[in-house]
């Protein structure tokens, strides 16, 4: 291993002979001992930033990833290459399948967990005495910027941990950081001087489209004409669970020749995965679904991806466009937008965090109950007194207390006026900051479904200084007409069918 | 298929229990309460046939057999079925398989037996072909561990188990109709597809999302009776549920007084070393009876009463406790009257 450059030991590992744009440049500020912040975009092979890295470094490297999905993948990905030493830790594990990997946690090279993870004390007792950790890695690191200020909240206590381990090297990676992301990134990290490798995120293989309609109605009666036009595997978002199973139910009556299914968060776990790996596995050619269907779906010949309706943000608009012609053909997206559409996400940003009556309500309850002395704050109890918030907010408002000094040890402290009102005030500033900026994020999404020009250069400006010259159409200023894209429409696969045949075919009879 | 087997529960209750009665029995709620109704209102073979069912589902039902006329709402607010209801039901019944749900026996291995089977036949399809790489179908850490170590224990001669389980299969899959074979194969998961979910089967089957739901569980139900009485002509799919057949179905409270119960200790001994109330051991007492047929209520109650009340409740042709009390001139307490009703219905069990 001595002696070979950094090709070298990427081939004796990988089997790959060079590496994608950005990999090396980051792999060798990273065994530099530097702090890395890494915008690369989807599909260019993040994970390698850190695998090739960890097989060079001693120690091992710990990665925190917001879903056991992807951390999974992870793993399944490594073990197919022939690498047996990496973990991921989740609640899937037996206590005492957890007392095996913890006595040997100092054997792994990869240990993935979850930032709440870190947070369990018996846990990073286990990593701090017993690992030696070389690279303290940050997965989908915009989920800091994105989720850690509301609710999932272990992500800002990251510095801290990272103090605790006594300040290893730390390497931040993502595909969707713009500007204000970044920056929120390495405060949130107190990373100062992390050396930054911004890759553009700009598709050019991806036209872009929005159709301005009268009603939802309408939008259906589209998809229709579009579908039948341009028959392609495609994702057509919703923004609520019922839409999707109506649009499923309504485009399969209109296109019966098309196989077309449902998925949002609400079906049974073993239904979600039929259908996900079905759409994967080119058994569905529609998928009309919310944006729980996305994460790790990794389909290389998705060309056409339909906005049905807007999200909040073009962050989560560019992850879910960005799920189209991964194979690097001509796809498309194609965006709907009928009068009135802004109220869904706006209503979405305001019932996200707690109201201000929700707010004035809970205080009144914390100080009614803190005037006898100190107490165990617990969900139920507040519930009781109809005090109504969602999983989200619960945390969010826990994490606020905790942050303002209101409970100690788990406890709501004693009553105290000053403590009430300076937590009151400051977390009711906090929230009216945090829908602010995210009312002006959709606003600029707004501003772009309106937007005259070139779509790709206003899509994309908050995010790079340039972009790409696109390969194919551009979008609807530019030269991008739905008549004039040529596709291979999907062929019927209708075919005589006994469960007999079938059956032998499950088990490989008579092959 | 769900509507129906409503009809015919609201039929069966007599208007002597509440909806949430038919609820509690559908989802297999593990209650004494429940275990004697079902028993009591011959119900007992659709215990646990829905458990994902939600209580608005089942009104939202109710009230569309409202408008259809086939049930009302009597003066005391219970359920009862009308003639065009009963009618309706008869004319109906033959066509779904209700005769295959096999009730409680079942209860605690049906899902586990399937969900096994699925998983490896979508194992073995994938990895017989030369696929390591799948995503499991099924995501139950025992499930997943449990089919992990059987194919552990027959990857060396994996074709062989290809081949005996096709043939089982095959073979018991000619005792279904047509249609039933065609969707127990449809689920299946295997190297080049994955299985249909329900909903796509109630699309493809022009039924309800609640009816395939239930027909799976009777396709599943009657899987398992054929494996389980015939264990020699399919041992290969015995293995997938013996270790659950076995089993008593009972609380873990209920199943801690039995154990007492069998080293001879008396009900008051046994309150006092589980530190709990009377009423609660005499529920397990209730529970134990109905589940377990070896067990025997003669240290409990004298011969003599179990005449009484048996008779009684025969002549009245009620299970309301307290019309069989009432009619005995209160010579027994609730608690007796219901032994000895658990102990008639256990004759019914399948």
């Amino acid at each position: 291993m001595k002696g070979w450059n950094l090709e070298q030991t990427l081939q004796h590992y990988f089997g790959f002979t060079s590496f994608r744009e950005g990999q090396k440049e980051i792999i060798e500020d990273i065994l530099q001992g530097n702090d890395v912040l890494g915008i690369l975009p989807t599909g260019t092979g993040k994970s390698m930033c850190y695998q090739l890295p960890a097989m060079m470094l001693d120690g091992s490297v710990l990665i925190i990833s917001p879903l056991i999905s992807l951390m999974m993948d992870q793993v399944k990905q490594l073990k197919q290459v022939g690498f047996k030493r990496v973990i991921a830790i989740n609640s899937f594990l037996d206590p005492q399948q957890k007392r095996e990997v913890y006595r040997h946690l100092g054997s792994y090279k990869l240990i993935f967990c979850s930032p709440e993870m870190l947070q369990n004390r018996r846990f990073f007792d286990e990593i701090n005495s017993k690992v030696n950790v070389s690279l303290f890695v940050v997965d989908e690191a915009h989920c800091i910027s994105q989720w850690g200020h509301e609710f999932r909240t272990d992500y800002l206590k990251l510095s801290e941990t990272l103090h605790q381990l006594g300040d290893p090297p730390v390497l931040a990676l993502s595909a969707t950081a713009p500007n204000r992301v970044q920056e929120d990134i390495i405060t949130q990290l107190g990373k100062r001087s992390i050396r930054k490798h911004i890759y553009p995120m700009d598709r050019e293989n991806i036209a872009f489209s929005i159709e301005h309609v009268s009603s939802m109605e309408a939008k259906l009666e589209r998809m229709k004409e579009i579908l039948t036009s341009h028959p392609v595997p495609t994702m057509i978002y919703f923004s609520s669970r019922q839409w999707t199973e109506k649009a499923s139910f309504e485009l399969s009556q209109s296109l019966p020749h098309l196989r077309i299914a449902f998925y949002h968060g609400g079906m049974e776990q073993t239904e979600r995965i039929l259908i996900q790996q079905q759409f994967m596995n080119n058994q569905l050619d529609v998928i009309c679904c919310t944006s729980a269907f996305g994460m790790g779906i990794n389909k290389a010949n998705i060309r056409l991806v339909i906005h049905a309706h807007l999200p909040a943000q073009f962050e989560s608009f560019l992850q879910e466009v960005g799920r189209a012609g991964r194979d690097g053909e001509q796809s498309v997206s194609i965006t709907f937008y009928a009068p009135g559409d802004s109220e869904i996400p706006r209503s979405f940003i305001e019932s996200e965090l707690p109201s201000e009556t929700l707010l004035n309500h809970f205080f009144e309850v914390l100080k009614k109950k803190s005037i006898q002395g100190e107490w165990l704050l617990n969900r139920d109890e507040l519930i009781q007194d109809n005090l109504q918030c969602n999983e989200i907010q619960w945390r969010f408002l826990l994490y606020q207390l905790e942050k303002h000094g209101m409970i100690k040890n788990k406890k709501v402290v004693l009553f105290n006026q000053a403590l009430w009102d300076r937590t009151h005030y400051s977390i009711k500033e906090f929230i009216e900051k945090r829908n602010t900026m995210k009312q002006q994020k959709l606003v600029r999404l707004l501003n772009w479904v309106h937007e005259e020009g070139c779509l790709r250069k206003r899509l994309y400006q908050d995010f790079q200084s340039s972009i790409k010259e696109p390969v194919g159409y551009c979008c609807d200023a530019c030269d991008f007409s739905l008549q004039s894209w040529q596709v291979i429409p999907i062929a019927p696969t209708k075919q005589a069918w006994n469960w007999e045949q079938e059956l032998r075919k499950l088990l490989l009879q008579g092959e | 298929m769900f509507p129906l087997l409503l009809l015919h529960s609201i039929q069966q209750l007599q208007e002597e229990r509440t909806l949430s009665a038919i609820h509690h029995i559908f989802i297999g709620k593990k209650s004494s309460q429940t275990f004697q109704d079902m028993h009591a209102y011959q119900l007992a073979s659709f215990y646990g046939c829905y458990r994902t069912l939600k209580r608005s589902t089942i009104q939202e039902e109710v009230e569309r057999l409202k408008r259809n006329g086939y049930v009302f709402e009597n003066d005391e607010g219970r359920l009862q079925i009308t003639q065009e209801g009963a009618s309706y039901t008869q004319r109906h019944w033959h066509h779904y398989p209700f005769d295959y749900f096999g009730g409680k026996p079942y209860h605690s291995i049906d899902e586990v037996f399937s969900a096994r089977l699925l998983l490896f036949i979508q194992t073995a399809s994938n990895i017989a072909k030369g696929q390591r790489q799948f995503i499991p179908i099924e995501d139950n850490r025992h499930v997943l561990q449990w089919v992990k170590s059987f194919y552990a224990t027959h990857q060396h001669d994996l074709t062989n188990v290809l081949n005996t389980l096709s043939d089982e299969l095959y073979r018991i899959l000619c005792s279904f109709p047509t249609e039933y074979a065609e969707i127990i194969v449809l689920r299946m998961t295997g190297f080049h597809r994955y299985g249909l979910s329900k909903e796509q089967l109630a699309t493809k089957y022009g039924l309800t999302i609640h009816d395939i739901s239930l027909l799976l569980t009777a396709l599943n139900h009657y899987l398992l009776s054929n494996v389980v009485k015939q264990s020699t002509t399919y041992p290969m799919l015995y293995q997938f549920c013996r270790d659950g057949v076995r089993d008593i179905p009972l609380t873990k409270s209920g199943r801690q007084t039995r154990y007492w119960l069998l080293k001879g200790y008396s009900i008051d001994q046994i309150t006092n070393i589980r530190h709990l109330k009377r009423s609660t051991i005499e529920d397990h007492l209730i529970e134990i009876a109905l589940a377990d047929p070896t067990f025997s209520i003669s240290r409990f109650i004298p011969e003599e009463a179990v005449k009484h009340i048996s008779q009684t409740a025969n002549q009245l042709k009620t299970n309301k406790l307290k019309k069989i009390r009432e009619s005995l001139d209160e010579d027994y307490s609730y608690f007796q009257i219901r032994l000895v009703l658990a102990s008639l219905t256990k004759g019914n069990l399948k």
